[in-house]
C-alpha cells in the first residue's frame, strides 16, 4: 500500500513539474502588459530555417518593444495543428498576426474570421483579408541559382535537376526560374526528378539519375538538404559535379566553405521574421502596409561564404 | 519467542486482509521435514492466500513464520526461495520452445565464468539429469523440448526444477487436477520419492482418495480460520469434511434415479480426429450418462466435434430422432445443445463481465426487442432469477465474474446455458477445482435436469463422481468407444481396463 | 459464523466494491476536471465561451476517429489505417466535387464509403486471409490508403469544396460548432450500439474472451469486419469535418492521427487487452488531448513540449488504470 502512495505522489509531482515548466515558458513570453502584441504561427519550428525566421520576430519584438509569441508545430506535416494553434492565438486576441502557412489552403477559413491584421510570411496564400505577403520570390531565387550554376559550366554540358515535393509552390516556382537561366546559357537538363526537400530521399534520387547519366556535370537542387543529399551522391561515385542550393543554411554554408557544396541562393529567413513583426506593427498602429514585399535572395559562393556563416551564427544565439 | 526446532517449518497466527476483506484470522501452520502435509479447505477458505504468504508473494499483517526454528520475514518470492519454498502451481511457468534442462534453469543458466562469459550446457545439462533420475526419470528426458511432453511429465520437470534449488519444502497447488491416471500414479511415486530424501511437501487437493493415500497430517481451514490439524491415517474423510464445510454433508453423491424414457440424443458414425474408428453412441431421457478415459482419450474433442466447436468430417447427429446439422456453436446452440466446457475461465466466462452479460450472453436473441435493441431490465430479471435458483454467491448481477468463486463460476456457466433453454447437456469435468459444497450443488442441478426432461453427458476423469452420478459409463481410449457399461455393471478396474486396453 | 455476521462482511465487500466501481467509472472525468481547474487557474483565456467552442471543434476529429478505435480495441484488436483512410477518403472527394464537379452529396458518399470500404478490406485481410493480428493487415492498408492519396493527385492539395461538404467542419449552431454537436449524436448512437444492441455485446464478448464468445454461439468473424469497417467510416467521417474546417484536401492529412486516437481511448480506460471502455471514457480521452493541447498552446508552451505531456499523461493514466485492475483482482 505504502509503495503505491509513494508510487502515486511520484506520478503527481511529475505532472506538477510538467505543468508548471509550462506555466514558466508561457510567463517569459506574455513579458510587458501594457504593450502590443504580434503573435506568430510558423510552418514548424524544429529546422534551422525556422529558427531563423523566429530569431529575426523575437528580435523585432526587442527592438520594437513590443510583445511577440512565436509558436509552430512539431513538424512541417501537422497541418491541423497549426490550424488549431492559429485560433488560440486568434483566442488570445493579439494585435496582431504572423503567419506562415504549411499548406497554404488550410488556413484560408480560419484567417478569413480574423479581425485583425494578418501578415503572410515566406508562403502565400489566398487569403482576401490578408494585410502583406513578405517572401522571396521563388521565381527568381531559382533563376540566380541557375545562373550560377551556368557560370561554373560549358555551354552544351548536361544537368539535372532535384525539386521538392509535387505541389510544392515554393519548390515548383525555384525549378521553373532555374530551368529558364540554364535554358539561356546553353545548358542541357537532362534529368529532372522530385525529393520532397528530404535530404536521404536526395541522395537516392540522385544516385538513380548517375545511373543513367553519368557524365552530368551540374545540380540544381530546389533546397539545400536535398543540395547536400545529392552531393552525397556524388561524393560517393567521386565524379565532379557542381551542386548548387536554395535556402542558405547553416549547414549549406559551411559545406561551401570546405570546398564541397557549389553554392546557394541564400534566402533571408531572418529579415522575414523581423520585417513580418516590424510591418505587424505598422498596421496594428494604422500605418499603411504595402500588399507585397519582396524578401531579397543572395548568392553565396566561397568567397562570401565565411561572412555569411558568422551572421548565421550570431543570430542563432 | 522461538519456534520449535524440530519442525522445519512452524506459521503462528497469521492473519491478512485485503482491503477491509478479512482473509486469515490468524493460522498456525507446522511442518516437520519429510512429511506430507495436507491444505484442505473449501474455495475461499484462505489457502492461496496463505501459500503466497508462505512464498513472499503477500506479506502477511501479522503472526510470524519461523523455518527451522528461526524467525524469518518474506519479502519477495525470491527470500523463500532461498530458504528453500519451491512451488509447484497449477498453471506451470515453464516455456515449451526450450529444451527441459534449459526450464530447469530459466532465468539462474550456469556460466563458464564470470557474467558475461558464456553459458555451461554441460554441467547444467548433468545436473538436470541427476535430479531427472532423482524422480524416477529417464535421465533422456533433460534433452527433449519441454513442449512435447505430456502435462504430467512439464510437472516433474517443475518438481525437479526445485530439486535443483535444494528445496526443503514443495508446495504442490493441485498438482494432479489435470493429470491423466498414469500420470498421477507417477507423481505419487515421485511424492514418496522425496519423502525419502526428507523434503517435506506441502500438499493442496480436493481429492480426498487422494490425501489419504500421500497424506500424513491434514490441517483444514474454513473462512480464514485454522479449524484442526489432524492424523490422515486415523481419521476419516467425512470428518473432514463436516470439518471443512462446517455442516455434515448429506450425501456426496446426491444420486436420484429417474425412470427411463425413449431415445433423445443420437450420434453416429462421428469421426473424432485422429480416431481410427467413427463413434456411435445414444442417449435416453432419464438417465446421466458418463463419458470416462484417461486424459487425451479424445473425450473433450468428441464433444467439441458434437458442439461444433472444431470442424468435424462426417457423422450424424439426432435429437428426439430428427437429424440436426450442426457446422458451427450457432447451430449447436439453436439445436438445443449446450455444453459446459472444461475450462471455465478460458472458455465459458467473461471474467471481465458482469453476471447478467455472462448469463445471457449464448441466447441474445431472446432479448432483442423489434426495435433491435436489447431489453435491459428483462436481462436483469433472467439473470436475478438464475442467481436465486442456483444460489449463485454473491448474489449480485453488478459483480464481475472474476470476483466469485470457482464453484459459483461454474453455476455461472451452467446457467448461461439454462437461458438458452438447451435440451442436450454436455458437461466437461465439470466439478474440477471447485469445493466439495459446490459439487453437490453440481450434482443436485444434474438431477433436476434430468428430471425436467433434458439429456445430460458427463465427461468426467473422476472415476467416484462416475460411478456415483451415472446411469450409464461409455469409457473412451484412443477416440474411440471402447466399453458401454451400465451403472450396475460398472466397476473401477473393468473401466480403467477398457480405458487403458489393458 | 452467523448469518448476520456474513451479512455485514458481505455488505463492507460491497460499498468497497461500489467505492471502487466509481472511481474506476470516473477516473477519467475526475482527471479532466483536474485539468481544467489547473489550466483555469494559469491562463485567463481559457475558461471562456470562445475558447471551451475552439477545444470542442478542435477535438472532434479526434473524437470521431477515437469512437471508430474503440471498436478494434474492444475485441483486443486496433486499427492503425485509420489517419491514411482520412487522408485517402477526403482526396476522392475532393476528385469527385472539386476536379470533377460532381454533386456535393455524391462527393459525401464517396468519402463515407471509401472509408467504410478500406474498413471492411481490413476486417476481411483479418478473418478471412487470417491474417495473425490486426496491427499487421491495418499497418498494410495504412501505407497503401497513403499511398493511393498521394498517387491520385500527384501529391497535390484540392481546395475550394462546396459549402454543403464544409457545412459539418464549418458551421456554428449558436455558439456551437456544428461539428462537435455531430460528435455527441456519434457517440450517443455508439453508446446505444454498444450497450443495447446484440452486436454491441458481441463486440465486449469477443474482446473480453474470443473462446468463450465463439462457443457462445457468436460469430466472431462477422462481428470483426462490423467492427473494422465501422472504423474505416468513422475515419471518413471525420475526414468530412476536416475538410470542413480547412476547406481542402491533401495527402498527407491525418499522418498519425491514428495514434491521438488510440491514446484517446486508452486514456478514457480501454484496455489494450480487450473487453473494457467505454464511450463516454473515450469521450473523456479526446477531451483531454484537446484540452490539454489548446491549454499549452494558450501558454504558448513549445510543440515539441507537449508531446512530452501528452505522452506523461498517457502513461499516468494507463498507470492508474493498472493499479485499480491490481487491486481488485486481489480483493
Amino acid at each position: 500500500m505504502k509503495k503505491k502512495i509513494r508510487l502515486f505522489s511520484v506520478a503527481a509531482a511529475f505532472m506538477g513539474m510538467v505543468l508548471l515548466a509550462g506555466c514558466n515558458s508561457g510567463q517569459e513570453a506574455n513579458g510587458g502588459e501594457n504593450t502590443e502584441r504580434v503573435a506568430v504561427v510558423l510552418k514548424t519550428l524544429s529546422s534551422p530555417y525556422w529558427k531563423y525566421v523566429e530569431a529575426g520576430a523575437k528580435a523585432a519584438g526587442k527592438e520594437l518593444g513590443i510583445d511577440v509569441t512565436v509558436v509552430g508545430p512539431n513538424s512541417e506535416s501537422e497541418v491541423m495543428q497549426q490550424v488549431n494553434m492559429i485560433e488560440d492565438q486568434l483566442s488570445q486576441s493579439p494585435g496582431a498576426l504572423v503567419v506562415s502557412p504549411t499548406q497554404p489552403d488550410t488556413v484560408v477559413p480560419v484567417l478569413e474570421g480574423a479581425n485583425v491584421p494578418v501578415l503572410l510570411i515566406d508562403t502565400d496564400a489566398d487569403l482576401k483579408n490578408k494585410t502583406s505577403f513578405i517572401g522571396t520570390e521563388n521565381y527568381e531565387a531559382g533563376y540566380e541559382g541557375g545562373k550560377l550554376l551556368a557560370s561554373m559550366l560549358q555551354k552544351g554540358d548536361k544537368a539535372a535537376i532535384v525539386s521538392g515535393a509535387l505541389g510544392n509552390t515554393a519548390t515548383d516556382e525555384r525549378v521553373k526560374g532555374a530551368k529558364a537561366a540554364l535554358k539561356e546559357a546553353g545548358i542541357e537538363v537532362v534529368a529532372e526528378q522530385p525529393a520532397d526537400s528530404d535530404k536521404t530521399k536526395a541522395m537516392s534520387v540522385m544516385e538513380n539519375i548517375l545511373q543513367k547519366n553519368n557524365d552530368i556535370k551540374g545540380v540544381f537542387a530546389a533546397n539545400d538538404d536535398m543540395a547536400l543529399g545529392v552531393l552525397r551522391a556524388v561524393e560517393a561515385k567521386g565524379l565532379d559535379v557542381k551542386v548548387i542550393g536554395t535556402d542558405g543554411t547553416l549547414e549549406a554554408v559551411e559545406s561551401i566553405l570546405a570546398g564541397k557544396l557549389a553554392g546557394t541562393i541564400a534566402q533571408s529567413p531572418y529579415d522575414m521574421g523581423y520585417e513580418g513583426v516590424k510591418n505587424a506593427l505598422a498596421a496594428i498602429k494604422g500605418k499603411k502596409v504595402e500588399k507585397r514585399m519582396k524578401s531579397p535572395v543572395e548568392v553565396i559562393t566561397k568567397e562570401n561564404a565565411q561572412e555569411k556563416l558568422e551572421f548565421l551564427k550570431k543570430i542563432v544565439e | 519467542m522461538v519456534g520449535h526446532a524440530e519442525n522445519l517449518l512452524e506459521m503462528k497466527g497469521i492473519k491478512k486482509s485485503f482491503n477491509q476483506n478479512h482473509v486469515l484470522k490468524g493460522i498456525d501452520l507446522d511442518i516437520k521435514a519429510g512429511e506430507v502435509h495436507v491444505l484442505l479447505g473449501e474455495n475461499g477458505a484462505g489457502k492461496s492466500t496463505l501459500i503466497k504468504i508462505l512464498t513472499g508473494a503477500y506479506q502477511k499483517d501479522a503472526g510470524e513464520i519461523y523455518w527451522e526454528g528461526r524467525a524469518v520475514h518474506l519479502q519477495t518470492p525470491a527470500d523463500a526461495m532461498r530458504l528453500g519454498i519451491a512451488t509447484i502451481y497449477q498453471e506451470l511457468n515453464v516455456i515449451p520452445q526450450l529444451k527441459v534442462y534449459e526450464n530447469i534453469f530459466l532465468g539462474r543458466e550456469l556460466k563458464r565464468g564470470g557474467k558475461m562469459s558464456m553459458l555451461d550446457h554441460k554441467t547444467m545439462r548433468e545436473e538436470a539429469k541427476r535430479c531427472l533420475e532423482m524422480l524416477g526419470q529417464s535421465p533422456d528426458l533433460a534433452d527433449m523440448q519441454l513442449g512435447k511432453l505430456g502435462m504430467g511429465q512439464q510437472q516433474l520437470v517443475e518438481i525437479a526444477k526445485a530439486l535443483t534449488l535444494d528445496a526443503k519444502l514443495i508446495i504442490m497447488d493441485e498438482p494432479t487436477s489435470s493429470l491423466s491416471v498414469q500420470e498421477v500414479h507417477q507423481l505419487y511415486k515421485c511424492v514418496e520419492q522425496l519423502k525419502e530424501k526428507g523434503i517435506a511437501i506441502l500438499f493442496i487437493s480436493h481429492k480426498l482418495e487422494e490425501i489419504k493415500r500421500l497424506g500424513d497430517r491434514i490441517t483444514i481451514l474454513r473462512d480464514g480460520f485454522k479449524i484442526e490439524t489432524l492424523p490422515v491415517k486415523t481419521t476419516d474423510t467425512d470428518d473432514w469434511i463436516e470439518l471443512m464445510v462446517g455442516r455434515s454433508l448429506d450425501e456426496k453423491f446426491p444420486k436420484q434415479t429417474f425412470t427411463l424414457g425413449r431415445e433423445g440424443f443420437r450420434v453416429e458414425n462421428l469421426e473424432v480426429a485422429g480416431a481410427s474408428e467413427p463413434v456411435s453412441f445414444r442417449v435416453r431421457y432419464g438417465e446421466i450418462v458418463g463419458i470416462s478415459g484417461l486424459v487425451g482419450a479424445g473425450r473433450t474433442e468428441l464433444a467439441r466435434a458434437i458442439f461444433g466447436a472444431d470442424p468435424r468430417r462426417n457423422g450424424k447427429i439426432f435429437i428426439d430422432g430428427k437429424e440436426v446439422k450442426i457446422k458451427s456453436p450457432r447451430d449447436a446452440i439453436d439445436a438445443g445443445i449446450a455444453f459446459i466446457t472444461e475450462d471455465r475461465k478460458g472458455e465459458g466466462l467473461l471474467l471481465d463481465q458482469k453476471l447478467d452479460f455472462n448469463i445471457t450472453m449464448a441466447n441474445m436473441k431472446k432479448f432483442t426487442k423489434k426495435s433491435r435493441l436489447i431489453n435491459l431490465n428483462e436481462i436483469r430479471e433472467e439473470a436475478k432469477r438464475f442467481i436465486r435458483e442456483l444460489k449463485i454467491r454473491p448474489d449480485h448481477i453488478e459483480l464481475k465474474a472474476r470476483n466469485l468463486s470457482g464453484g459459483n463460476q461454474q453455476k455461472v456457466v451452467i446457467a448461461k446455458w439454462l437461458c438458452t433453454k438447451a435440451k442436450v447437456f454436455i458437461f466437461d469435468e465439470p466439478t474440477r477445482g471447485i469445493d466439495v459444497g459446490a459439487k453437490v450443488e453440481v450434482y443436485r442441478l444434474m438431477n433436476q435436469l434430468v428430471e425436467n426432461g433434458a439429456i445430460v453427458i458427463m465427461i468426467s476423469s473422476e472415476l467416484p463422481e462416475i460411478l456415483g452420478m451415472c446411469d450409464r459409463v461409455l469409457v473412451m481410449r484412443e477416440g474411440r468407444i471402447t466399453a458401454d457399461l451400465p451403472i450396475k455393471e460398472a466397476t473401477q478396474e473393468r473401466i480403467m481396463k477398457a480405458a487403458t486396453g489393458g | 459464523m452467523s448469518q448476520v455476521a456474513v451479512q455485514t462482511k458481505n455488505e463492507a465487500v460491497e460499498k468497497n466494491r461500489a467505492f471502487k466501481r466509481i472511481i474506476s467509472k470516473f477516473g477519467p472525468l475526475i482527471g479532466l476536471i483536474l485539468l481544467t481547474a489547473v489550466l483555469t487557474i494559469l491562463s485567463p483565456k481559457f475558461l471562456t465561451i470562445n475558447n471551451v467552442m475552439n477545444i470542442a471543434r478542435q477535438s472532434s476529429i479526434n473524437a470521431l476517429l477515437a469512437i471508430g478505435m474503440l471498436l478494434p480495441i474492444l475485441t483486443a484488436g486496433i486499427d492503425l489505417s485509420v489517419g491514411s483512410l482520412l487522408a485517402l477518403s477526403i482526396m476522392m472527394m475532393g476528385i469527385v466535387t472539386v476536379n470533377m464537379g460532381m454533386h456535393p452529396l455524391l462527393g459525401i458518399l464517396v468519402c463515407l464509403s471509401v472509408g467504410a470500404a478500406f474498413g471492411w478490406l481490413n476486417g476481411i485481410l483479418l478473418t478471412k486471409l487470417r491474417l495473425p493480428h490486426p496491427f499487421i493487415s491495418t499497418l498494410g492498408t495504412m501505407n497503401i490508403a497513403r499511398g493511393i492519396a498521394l498517387i491520385v493527385t500527384g501529391a497535390a492539395p484540392i481546395a475550394g469544396f462546396p459549402y454543403m461538404i464544409q457545412f459539418l467542419g464549418r458551421e456554428f449552431v449558436g455558439p456551437i460548432p456544428v461539428s462537435f454537436l455531430l460528435v455527441i449524436v456519434v457517440y450517443v448512437f455508439f453508446h446505444i450500439f454498444l450497450t443495447r444492441t446484440q452486436t454491441g455485446r458481441y463486440i465486449y464478448a469477443i474482446g473480453g474472451n474470443p473462446e468463450a464468445a465463439r462457443l457462445s454461439g457468436i460469430n466472431i468473424d462477422r462481428v470483426l469486419i462490423i467492427v473494422y469497417t465501422i472504423s474505416g467510416f468513422m475515419a471518413g467521417l471525420a475526414g468530412l469535418v476536416m475538410v470542413g474546417r480547412v476547406n481542402s484536401a491533401f495527402p498527407l492529412a491525418g499522418l498519425s492521427y491514428e495514434l491521438d486516437a488510440i491514446a484517446a481511448v486508452i486514456i478514457g480506460g480501454a484496455s489494450f487487452l480487450g473487453g473494457v471502455g467505454t464511450v463516454w471514457g473515450t469521450l473523456i480521452g479526446a477531451l483531454i488531448i484537446a484540452v490539454l493541447r489548446n491549454g499549452l498552446n494558450l501558454l504558448n508552451v513549445s510543440a515539441d513540449f507537449q508531446m512530452t505531456v501528452i505522452g506523461a499523461v498517457i502513461i499516468a493514466a494507463v498507470f492508474v488504470d493498472v493499479l485499480r485492475q491490481r487491486k481488485s483482482k486481489k480483493a
